[in-house]
């Protein structure tokens, strides 16, 4: 496997939406809803010893570093259907299609971390925990949990120290994230810091009915503020974010894309890294439609500090998943990264000696600074670059064919790290456990 | 009633390059200009390049631009002008405030609207295309031609595409296949024709010309002395480098950067010196190999860098921007080809290029599809809304109808969302029908609508026409270059 994260260059360019005044404005519309509570100067104070960034462990890949400025992709979302193929009906996810799509997300070098999609099911607490226990059994990668409440949070808990061998070794190198859901209690936030996972906090800004979606965000980042700073009463230094859920209100809609950078605008005032699920396309399938809202939304979040970019393999408004969108959504990742990533310039990068050395119509081509740089441009993996005739001749192949072509790959190549069978087992009578209390609860 | 251009005027800034990392590759820049120097294979240009401190080796038409003739004449040129139209409504202020988008230019083939067969284009095409430019609103300017004439005269072909893109659309035309002095003379009769004079023609531009730069480090002849013409008469012109890096230039950015910038200031000198106080403008399309195909890349990550940072450097020295945008690689409208251009057209926009060469081709600038340009100029107008960012006062914060709705009511019927309502962005071909619906309609998306919207505007759009005279007096203009250059 290629080492995670390998593909995902720094950041360097920013696109500020906010200016100062404007930053500052936001702030103040937030601490005017704080203050109605009283809470203004506790909620800056208490989060004055948050961290603004930890590092992503994974069950059998390198640690990552999550922190705004370096943006890392989160596959999935709470999806309960699944697209087979382009033009294909939704249908109801299986175990076995989330197993698939851990494999796929494990496999390919852009994701840090999985947020695995579940089946339907009237209990989806149950569904929820299901789904993780699969993605800690069949994937080695960190886990992005969302939770609904204090129980489903401990389940999540048990299950990353079984993997983990031991609360301990879950605090040196905590392979799962709590993201809790909107209005879920401080009860839930604290259990996840004592367990030392990291716990995102949900805004959600409602961007329906034609409210302005920036002064939405005022109203419900005053919400998410208050619960980050009820954990830093309770536990100094605890890892904690925010995190946007998917809640547009079209197919692309540019301001509550721009909404989305002013949250990690805000979100960074506050020292705080920022997840936002903006990848939730409203398109049926990888298609132009897809791609354009795509492509926009992780540009605008890898260049707007965010820290995590989440909903890769989302369709339908994250209704959802499909195999070739989640590969698809990785290489439109990559993309925007390595546009984020800038252009350094330094004596070796200016190459005055080169450029004099070549001349006037000359080649660089045999150029030895050549040879050291001809490996920094990046390479697609489904962009067709082929002559037109070869293209043809080949018959006229797509992208999503080359996405294809990648999906059978993976899942047919053997799984490399597979979690011990009887670990997996405990996963398992924990999801269901849990699952149990849930509905007599 | 609409109008007939659509600018944006971007207020987020997208910076590759910071103060200091411009200036460095300015002092990289001159050091070439002075050390190494560009090659100009005109002897009239040599000319004046002499007659202005420059140290010309006539032998190898090489010229060493001393930094200080460099930066004087650089500081001549006007840092805003107008572009005209015909249609006065057409007219473009280039003043570093505004982007405006045009066609791409050059291509070679054409799907053809009625058959989907891809053909060798004509002077009909050329035609045509400028009619459905010419209806599009986001689309400001007609850049090239789209599709060359390939069933005319090869020497007087520039000229039969004038002819054809000049009587079907009253917006600026900026011509690029136009080289050598002979052609751009005849070029400016047939635009003077339409202006009503040479000077009403510097008074009111409709056309300007863009050429090729060639990579690394050098002019062509017959370009640079089609654009000493057109600086002749003040219409305004510049040069687009092309740098590979990899090939035609080093592999790394920064390095590509100070190529092109030094084959783009060197145009830009030159026509300074000439003409002082000439309007001109930088341009640029560079890119890098791919090396697994040995080809252009037809969209990268690099590219979109590239042209936002040589766009930052035209703005370092006051200068306008024609920067190539869009020119997918891919072959069809297509997921890559929605991709490339989000983001390309994202780079023009954020840095503010001035003038975006442009929407309608695949295949890297080879193919005209008509759907494909009209979905390009959706991509145009969403970047559009984000560039305009989002405002932050009283009214758009919006705290007493929060307050007054409060926790789980809706805005719907809320006065201020009647105000605000109609400032969110509507899609012209984006799919936004509930599943079934869409599943009814036969599962058609943005391609299907984007067709539609083609078909309409090639079925029934009439430009404003050409008097019959001035349609006479162009086809004698290209009948005597057919005659001169063509020996027809």
């Amino acid at each position: 496997m290629e080492e995670l994260g390998g593909r995902r260059p720094r950041q360097v360019m920013r696109l500020e939406l906010l200016d100062e005044r404007q930053l500052g404005e936001l702030r103040a519309a937030v601490f005017t809803r704080l203050a109605a509570h009283g809470a203004v100067n506790w909620v800056e104070h208490s989060l004055g010893s948050a961290r603004s960034g930890w590092t992503l462990a994974g069950r059998s890949v390198a640690d990552t570093p999550f922190v705004g400025g370096q943006v890392v992709l989160a596959a999935g979302g709470l999806a309960t259907a699944v697209r087979d193929t382009a033009g294909a009906a939704p249908r109801p996810i299986t175990e076995a299609d989330i197993d698939a799509f851990c494999r796929v997300a494990d496999a390919l070098p852009e994701v840090a971390m999985v947020e695995p999609p579940c089946a339907p099911d009237d209990d989806a607490e149950a569904a929820r925990l299901a789904a993780v226990g699969r993605a800690l059994t069949v994937g080695g990668k960190h886990v992005m949990a969302v939770c609904g409440s204090l129980q489903e949070t401990t389940a999540v808990i048990e299950m990353a120290t079984a993997v983990a061998g031991g609360g301990d070794e879950l605090k040196r190198r905590p392979l799962a994230t709590v993201a809790l859901m909107p209005g879920v209690g401080v009860s839930a936030a604290s259990a996840a810091a004592a367990a030392g996972l990291p716990c995102l906090v949900a805004v959600a800004p409602s961007f329906f009915g034609a409210q302005d979606p920036f002064a939405a965000l005022a109203e419900s980042f005053a919400v998410a503020l208050g619960v980050a700073a009820a954990l830093q009463y309770s536990h100094p230094g605890a890892r904690v974010g925010v995190a946007l859920p998917p809640g547009r209100r079209g197919p692309l809609d540019a301001a509550a894309l721009a909404a989305v950078a002013a949250a990690a605008q805000l979100t960074a005032s506050f020292g705080l890294p920022f997840v936002a699920t903006a990848l939730a396309t409203q398109a049926a399938g990888p298609d132009w439609l897809a791609s354009a809202e795509n492509t926009y939304a992780a540009l605008v979040c890898s260049t707007a500090g965010i820290a995590g970019i989440a909903g890769a393999g989302l369709l339908d408004g994250g209704a959802s998943v499909s195999l070739h969108e989640l590969v698809m959504d990785a290489e439109i990742f990559s993309y925007c990264a390595s546009t984020a990533a800038g252009i350094p310039v330094d004596e070796e990068t200016i190459a005055l000696e080169t450029i004099e050395h070549v001349g006037i119509a000359g080649n660089a081509l045999g150029e030895r600074h050549t040879r050291r740089h001809m490996r920094d441009v990046w390479r697609p993996r489904l962009f067709d670059r082929t002559p037109y005739e070869a293209w043809e001749r080949e018959g006229r192949r797509q992208s999503y064919e080359l996405a294809d072509d990648r999906v059978q790959q993976i899942l047919e190549t053997p799984a490399a790290d597979p979690l011990p069978a009887d670990t997996a087992a405990e996963l398992s009578k924990i999801a269901i456990r849990a699952g149990r209390s849930s509905r007599d609860a | 009633m609409s109008p007939r251009i659509n600018p944006i005027t971007p207020r987020l800034r997208w910076e590759v390059l910071s103060s200091a990392e411009l200036e460095r590759i300015h002092e990289a820049t001159l050091h070439i200009l002075e050390t190494v120097g560009i090659h100009f294979p005109s002897q009239r240009a040599l000319d004046v390049l002499r007659a202005n401190g420059c140290q010309v080796d006539d032998a190898r038409q090489m010229v060493r631009l001393p930094r200080a003739v460099v930066t004087e004449a650089v500081a001549q040129a006007p840092g805003e002008y107008v572009l005209a139209g015909r249609d006065p409504d057409c007219d473009m202020l280039i003043d570093g405030k505004h982007c405006y988008l045009s066609n791409d230019g050059s291509g070679v083939f054409v799907q053809d609207p009625r058959t989907g067969q891809k053909r060798p284009s004509t002077k009909a095409d050329a035609a045509e295309s400028a009619r459905f430019v010419d209806a599009l609103p986001n689309v400001s300017y007609y850049w090239g031609p789209l599709v060359t004439s390939q069933d005319v005269p090869p020497e007087s072909k520039a000229l039969h595409d004038a002819e054809a893109v000049l009587a079907n659309t009253s917006k600026h035309f900026q011509a690029v296949t136009c080289v050598g002095e002979k052609s751009a003379r005849y070029l400016v009769e047939m635009a003077a024709a339409i202006a009503g004079g040479t000077d009403e023609l510097r008074r009111r531009p409709i056309i300007s010309i863009m050429q090729c730069a060639v990579d690394p480090l050098a002019h062509d002849g017959p370009n640079l002395e089609a654009n000493l013409v057109a600086a002749e008469y003040g219409l305004a012109s510049g040069f687009m480098p092309m740098p590979l890096s990899c090939g035609t230039g080093p592999a790394t950015l920064a390095g590509n950067l100070v190529v092109q910038n030094a084959e783009a200031l060197s145009g830009a000198v030159l026509l300074q010196l000439a003409y002082p106080g000439a309007p001109v403008f930088f341009s640029g399309a560079p890119s890098v190999i791919d090396l697994k195909t040995g080809g252009y890349t037809g969209g990268s990550p690099e590219d979109y860098l590239l042209a936002a940072a040589a766009t930052q450097l035209a703005h370092f020295y006051g200068l306008p921007m024609a920067m190539g945008t869009m020119a997918t690689g891919a072959k069809e409208p297509d997921w890559q080809a929605a991709v490339d251009d989000s983001l390309s057209t994202f780079a023009s926009v954020m840095s503010c290029a001035d003038m975006m060469n442009g929407c309608g081709l695949l295949n890297g600038s080879k193919i005209l599809s008509y759907p494909h340009l009209v979905m390009e100029t959706e991509i145009y107008s969403i970047v559009g809304r984000m560039a305009a960012g989002i405002s932050v006062d009283e009214e758009s914060l919006a705290l007493e109808v929060i307050e007054k709705v409060g926790p789980n009511g809706t805005y719907l019927s809320e006065k201020h969302t009647r105000r605000h309502m109609k400032e969110i962005w509507r899609p012209t071909i984006f799919d936004r029908s509930p599943y079934e619906v869409w599943l009814r309609g036969g599962k058609q998306g943005a391609l299907a609508r984007a067709t539609e919207i083609a078909d309409e505007i090639l079925a029934s759009y009439e430009p404003a026409p050409l008097a019959p005279e001035l349609l006479e007096e162009l086809g004698a203009i290209v009948a005597r270059a057919d005659a001169e250059m063509a020996g027809r």
